[in-house]
C-alpha cells in the first residue's frame, strides 16, 4: 500500500482532506505524519519538518479516535495488546505510536483511552540500502555477528531489513525476531516487506523468547532481532553466538563512543560477541553509513 | 344462491388464512431471532477467544446464519470492508435499517439490535461483550414470550379470522 492508499483508507475523512493537500513529491518523502489533538498536523521527511499548510485543519479528538478505529479495520479490542504497549502496526509494515490516557488495571497497562496524539511511521523498504555494508559483514567462514548502531529514525530497521533480505537471498537460512511487526510487516500471516526466500519470522514475539524459540527449533545460521538493550537477553545472546549462530542486531546510540558508556554494552564488548558494528548517521540524509568498525572497535571501512 | 355460498366460504376460507398467516408471523419472528442469537453468540465467542476482527467476525455470522439475517451481517461486513463509514454505530444502524420489512421482526425488536451498534468495535472488549450479551438477554426473553405463546396465538389469530369473515359475510347477506 502506497502513501496516497494509506491516507485514504486509514485516516478520517477531515484528516484525509488536509494531508491531501501536501504536494505529491514531499508527500512520498514522507517519513512521519504527527497527528495531535488541536494542534497542527505535521510531517516530517528527514530532518526537515512541516506543516501541510499555515493555518490548516487540526483534528480533533474525534478524528483521532476515528482514525484509530480505522487502523484498526475498527476493531480496536483486537488490537489492545498493540495497544497497550503504544502502537499498532498495520498491513504494509506502518506502524503508528499512540499517546493518550493509560488506563491502569492492577498495576499494569490494560489499554489508552483518550487519544491524544498519533505517530504514523511511514515504512519504505529501501532495496540495495545494505550494499555498501554486505561485504564487510560477510567474512570467509560466513556471516560476522553483526550490530547496527544508531539514534532512533535514522534508518536502523530498514538498514537490518535489507541486510536479512540479502543474506536470505544468498541462501543462508535467516530467523528473524520481529517484536514489533516492523521488519516484516506480517498481516494476517504474509510479510508486507520483503525479508528474503530462506527467512523464517516469529512475528509479535518478544525478542527474548524468540532468540530461543528459533535456536531450538528452527536451526537458522543467522537470528536478526531489532533493538537490543536489557540485560535479560545477554544470556541468549551469548548461548546464540556459543551456539555458532550468526546475530544481527540493532541498538539505540548516537555514536560509538556513547554506546561505550552503556553498561549492557560495555559486557558484549568483553565479551566479543559483535564482529562487525556498523554506526548510522541520520546527516546528511537517513541511513548514511559512518562506519564499520572491527570486534576491538577499529574501524574497517567507511 | 350457489354462487352467494361460495362467495361465503371463499371469503371464510380468506379470513382464516388471514388469521393463520398472522399467527405463522410470530413463529417466523421468533426464528428470526433464534438466528440473530446464533449470530451472536459466534460474535461472542469469535471477539473474546478468536481475537477476529469485527468484519471477519461479521462475515463468519452471515455464513452461519439466515432468513433476512445474514444479509444483515453481510451488508455490515461489505460496509467495514469498504472503509468508508466514520462510525461504526452509524453503519450498523444503516445496515439495521434494512431489516425493516425484509424480516418479522416488530420495531422494538429493530430498536434493541440497533444499540448493539454502540458497544461494537470499542477498545474495551468487556463493553463489546456486554452489548452483546444484553441484547442475546432480550432476544431469550422474547422468544421464551413467544414459544410459550406460540399455539394459542396461532389458534386464536384463526379463530378471530374466522369469525370476522363470518360477521362480513352476514354484513353482505
Amino acid at each position: 500500500m502506497d502513501i496516497t492508499g494509506f491516507i485514504n483508507n486509514y485516516t478520517a475523512k477531515n484528516v484525509a482532506e488536509e494531508l491531501r493537500k501536501i504536494q505529491a513529491d514531499k508527500l512520498k518523502r514522507a517519513e512521519e505524519i504527527r497527528l495531535r489533538c488541536s494542534q497542527p498536523i505535521t510531517v516530517r521527511c528527514g530532518s526537515e519538518l512541516f506543516y501541510p499548510r499555515e493555518g490548516g485543519y487540526m483534528p480533533t479528538r474525534e478524528d483521532l479516535e476515528v482514525t484509530l478505529s480505522k487502523m484498526s479495520r475498527y476493531s480496536v479490542y483486537a488490537f489492545n495488546e498493540e495497544i497497550k504497549q503504544g502502537y499498532i502496526t498495520l498491513s504494509g509494515g506502518f506502524r503508528v505510536g499512540i499517546c493518550g490516557s493509560v488506563v491502569y488495571e492492577n498495576g499494569t497497562a490494560v489499554t489508552i483511552k483518550n487519544i491524544s496524539s498519533l505517530n504514523i511511521r511511514l515504512c519504505r523498504q529501501i532495496k540495495g540500502c545494505a550494499d555498501k555494508v554486505i561485504n564487510s559483514i560477510l567474512g570467509a567462514g560466513g556471516f560476522l555477528s553483526t550490530l547496527v548502531i544508531s539514534p532512533p529514525a535514522c534508518g536502523k530497521t530498514t538498514l537490518l531489513r535489507d541486510i536479512v533480505r540479502q543474506l536470505s537471498d544468498r541462501g543462508i537460512c535467516v530467523g528473524l525476531v520481529d517484536e514489533r511487526s516492523e521488519i516484516a510487516g506480517i498481516c494476517l500471516g504474509q510479510a508486507q516487506n520483503d525479508v528474503g526466500r530462506n527467512t523464517d519470522i516469529l512475528d509479535g514475539c518478544r525478542k527474548l523468547d524468540g532468540m530461543y524459540m528459533l535456536l531450538r527449533s528452527m536451526a537458522p545460521r543467522v537470528i536478526a532481532v531489532d533493538e537490543i538493550g536489557s540485560e535479560a537477553e545477554l544470556n541468549v545472546i551469548r548461548q546464540t553466538v556459543n551456539s555458532g549462530v550468526g546475530l544481527l542486531c540493532t541498538i539505540h546510540a548516537a555514536d560509538i563512543e556513547e554506546l561505550k558508556q552503556k553498561p549492557f554494552f560495555k559486557k558484549l564488548l568483553a565479551d566479543r560477541l559483535f564482529k562487525r558494528y556498523v554506526l548510522l548517521s541520520g546527516v546528511p540524509h537517513t541511513g548514511t553509513v559512518v562506519g564499520i568498525y572491527n570486534e576491538e572497535l577499529k574501524i574497517c571501512d567507511t | 344462491m350457489i354462487l352467494k355460498l361460495t362467495g361465503a366460504l371463499l371469503l371464510m376460507a380468506g379470513g382464516c388464512g388471514v388469521g393463520i398467516c398472522r399467527g405463522m408471523g410470530a413463529e417466523l419472528r421468533r426464528r428470526e431471532l433464534e438466528q440473530l442469537k446464533r449470530a451472536l453468540m459466534l460474535m461472542y465467542s469469535q471477539t473474546e477467544f478468536g481475537h477476529l476482527c469485527l468484519s471477519e467476525i461479521a462475515q463468519r455470522a452471515a455464513e452461519i446464519s439466515s432468513m433476512g439475517i445474514d444479509e444483515l451481517f453481510f451488508d455490515f461486513y461489505t460496509r467495514l470492508n469498504d472503509g468508508e463509514g466514520e462510525s461504526i454505530a452509524a453503519m450498523w444502524s444503516e445496515c439495521v435499517d434494512t431489516l425493516k420489512g425484509k424480516t418479522h421482526l416488530t420495531a422494538g425488536d429493530i430498536s434493541c439490535i440497533r444499540t448493539l451498534g454502540d458497544s461494537l468495535g470499542t477498545g474495551d472488549i468487556k463493553r463489546q461483550l456486554s452489548g452483546i450479551n444484553s441484547l442475546a438477554d432480550y432476544i431469550d426473553t422474547s422468544c421464551a414470550i413467544l414459544a410459550g405463546t406460540a399455539g394459542t396465538s396461532l389458534k386464536m389469530c384463526r379463530s378471530m379470522g374466522f369469525l370476522l369473515s363470518a360477521f362480513a359475510v352476514i354484513l353482505l347477506f
